[in-house]
């Protein structure tokens, strides 16, 4: 009868240190990448919130746009001003879930392939998502990496004709978040 | 005549190409001589965006924002150095990135410490987030 009481104890124990298995970072790197024949524009930025949980595979991350720092100050002047329109919106958020996180834990070796389903917010536009997302177990901590592209018209970020040729129509996006153990307690 | 005012749309031509290289070149903003817009404590700085973030926004959003706080918590990032400052609450702080167009930001900054930063806030995630901040000396 003890034993009973000890191994559901145990379980008990064992069950709510999973279900808080939150890794987070509030320093993931974000950056994009134009591509044409006449510039390459690249923008960088390390102001993301990212946060997963392993017991669920739920995935949030929020990046904010005026974060980006261009090398070409009149490039972030109208990256924010007229295509991302960054003072009325002033996040991209993701939310989504890694469909197979049940085949993924912390003793994993090498790189897992997580197949991320979701939505996508830029510009005020929201579109649904799905990706595939590498995760890297390194020291304890999550190092996760994904890259997409994204359709300027999609979400109706508008290009004047005179730079058109100067702008992607299609822009690559690349994530790197190291994320870490969410503890509570300071 | 028509010489003289080819000359004359030449010297045009070459002026405005001129200028448009000039904007097209603009310098980042020099963040150590950028006025303050407010200075406040950490606590009032996410309290403000806690309670109205939209309100928040239109207040402080671009804007360059002087906070003072303790660090507690110091690393490196893309060689961009960030300082996460205490604003007495569990979730939320204010991380400042120092301007990595700047090279003479002090080395030893140390956790536990009381600073003076000032930077442009780029917004609020749960934390509120200050790009290229620098060091106010007093």
């Amino acid at each position: 009868m003890k034993k009973n009481i000890f191994l559901t104890l145990i379980s008990i124990c064992l069950i709510t240190t999973l279900s808080g298995q939150k890794y987070f970072t509030k320093t993931g790197e974000v950056s994009f990448f134009s591509r044409t024949n006449m510039e390459n524009i690249d923008a960088i930025t390390n102001s993301s919130n990212c946060v997963l949980d392993l017991a669920t595979g739920n995935v949030e991350m929020a990046v904010l746009v005026k974060s980006f720092t261009f090398e070409k100050a009149l490039m972030q002047e109208h990256f924010n001003e007229n295509y991302m329109e960054s003072t009325k919106y002033p996040k991209a958020v993701f939310k989504g879930n890694i469909k197979n996180i049940g085949d993924f834990n912390m003793s994993y070796k090498g790189s897992f392939k997580g197949t991320l389903e979701g939505t996508i917010t830029i510009h005020g536009v929201t579109k649904p998502f799905d990706n595939v997302v590498n995760l890297n177990v390194k020291d304890g901590k999550i190092k996760a990496d994904l890259d997409f592209n994204v359709k300027l018209a999609e979400f109706d970020i508008k290009v004047p004709a005179l730079v058109k040729d100067n702008i992607s129509k299609e822009i690559k996006v690349t994530v790197a978040a190291m994320l870490e153990e969410f503890k509570t307690a300071k | 005549m028509i010489k003289k005012i080819v000359l004359i749309l030449a010297v045009i031509g070459l002026v405005a190409a001129f200028i448009g290289y000039k904007m097209y070149n603009k310098p980042h903003v020099d963040t150590s001589v950028t006025p303050m817009m407010s200075d406040l404590t950490t606590e009032a700085l996410i309290t403000a965006f806690k309670e109205n973030e939209s309100e928040a926004n239109a207040k402080y959003l671009d804007r360059m924002i002087g906070v003072t706080g303790k660090i507690i918590s110091i690393k490196s990032e893309n060689n961009k150095t960030i300082i996460q400052l205490d604003a007495n609450d569990p979730m939320s702080s204010i991380i400042c990135t120092l301007d990595a167009l700047r090279d003479d930001h002090r080395t030893d900054f140390k956790e536990g410490e009381i600073i003076h930063m000032k930077g442009l806030c780029s917004g609020y995630l749960s934390d509120v987030i200050l790009d290229r901040c620098v060091e106010i000396k007093n």
